[in-house]
């Protein structure tokens, strides 16, 4: 029997996932990411980073002189941002398609 | 360098022509052949000078004329600037025998002067790598602990599946796949590519009756999430040529006034560019009856007041203005 599904990209997406989470080899109780906890886990991940390399190498931040801590972070979260999503590929900077990082554990 | 430059056109006995040929060149307009401004046209001026640079032992000016965008390019010739096929033969030879000589003098430039700053910079360039590594996996460790995806994985990872499910027609995904018979997208302006590949997978506009957009590139506002008003636009455009079907357009608005549909026109005949042979469609604002009380109760030319009327007690049919 014929159905309309209304729901928007993002939804419909979600759905699919969840009901074929095998073929998809995603865990079918994964959670979607609000935009600010996004913003938060990029911004965490990148705080990680910039301590773990301070801790083998002290003046890294120094080896870089026309950027600040703030500038670094900015462009570190906006390249997270594009190596996931392969649309940036169409601009002449990055080249080759970003691998989703996603993916999670496959179940059983 | 001059002895190095002695080998390379000892080893390229074709270069000396192309160089003479090229030096021969007087200009743009000084013979119809050279009036060319195709792309291979371009390169003419820059490859003149590099020759003359060359000859002058100018090494570094010779290099830098591949700086130039048009240089870049290898192909480029069209027959209505250069007349034959031969011409265009025979100028892309010699342009490209230049271009050739130049890419080898800028190898040669870089390794007999070293960059004092470049032990920096490599250091700079490795500190960068690894924090992008690190923040990355760091970024990917912390959703996989939450088991979180975020808007694009959703959709990266649905385009794969679903394009799976294509390749398979039997399988279960596959089956679901083509259980989908229409797509019906709203708000189509706002739709980024990995979207428009979703939608492509679901309704290929091979199989007609299938896909039906709305949009308007006027109200596109998702460009942080990568919304390519250019792929809205180029979708009609793709459509138009593979089927045959026209797309309409719904130009009359019933819920505003006309000097706010005049300058919206105005705007954004500034503020869009339109493909190449598209133009946008201009609005026009539709005399109503709700128009009518607006202007009897000498109110602003804004719709933005509406809701705030339909409160306030100025009578606008607020539901009826909508609807239309």
């Amino acid at each position: 029997m014929a159905q309309l599904q209304v729901s928007t990209v993002h939804s419909f997406c979600e759905r699919v996932l969840r009901q074929h989470a095998v073929e998809a080899d995603i865990d079918p109780d994964f959670s979607v990411l609000a935009d600010d906890e996004v913003e938060l886990l990029r911004k965490q991940a990148i705080n990680l980073a910039f301590a773990e390399m301070a801790a083998t190498e002290a003046s890294w931040l120094e080896a870089m002189p026309r950027y600040t801590r703030l500038d670094l972070q900015q462009y570190l979260k906006s390249r997270i941002r594009q190596a996931q999503h392969p649309t940036f590929c169409a601009q002449p900077e990055m080249h080759g398609r970003g691998k989703p990082t996603g993916r999670l554990a496959a179940i059983g | 360098m001059d002895l190095v430059w002695q080998q390379y056109a000892k080893a390229h006995p074709n270069l000396s022509d192309s160089m003479d040929w090229l030096e021969a060149y007087g200009g743009p307009g000084q013979s119809p052949i050279w009036g060319a401004e195709d792309k291979l046209g371009q390169q003419m001026v820059p490859s003149h000078l590099a020759v003359q640079a060359i000859k002058d032992r100018n090494w570094t000016a010779a290099v830098e004329v591949l700086h130039q965008e048009c240089m870049a390019r290898k192909q480029g010739g069209a027959k209505s600037q250069w007349h034959s096929e031969g011409a265009i033969l025979s100028a892309r030879q010699h342009v490209g025998n230049v271009r050739n000589a130049l890419v080898f003098l800028r190898k040669q430039e870089f390794s007999s002067h070293p960059d004092p700053h470049a032990p920096e910079a490599a250091r700079a360039v490795r500190i960068w790598l690894e924090l992008w590594h690190k923040a990355l996996a760091h970024y990917t460790r912390l959703k996989q602990e939450r088991l979180g995806v975020d808007y694009d994985d959703l959709e990266i990872l649905a385009l794969d599946l679903m394009q799976k499910g294509r390749a398979e027609p039997g399988s279960r995904v596959g089956r679901f796949v083509s259980g989908i018979r229409q797509v019906l997208a709203d708000e189509h302006q706002d739709i980024n590519p990995v979207q428009q590949q979703i939608i492509d997978t679901l309704a290929p506009i091979e199989s007609p009756g299938r896909l039906f957009v709305v949009g308007d590139t006027k109200q596109s506002i998702y460009r942080f999430r990568q919304a390519q008003v250019t792929a809205f636009t180029e979708l009609a455009v793709k459509l138009r040529k593979e089927t045959g079907f026209e797309e309409t357009t719904l130009a009359s608005s019933f819920r505003t006034q006309k000097p706010l549909v005049a300058a919206t026109n105005h705007l954004f005949n500034h503020v869009l560019t339109p493909v190449i042979g598209e133009e946008f469609a201009s609005f026009e604002a539709k005399h109503t009856a709700a128009n009518l009380r607006y202007k009897t109760l000498a109110q602003p030319n804004c719709l933005c007041g509406t809701a705030h009327c339909a409160k306030t007690g100025f009578g606008i049919d607020r539901g009826r203005t909508e609807a239309r």
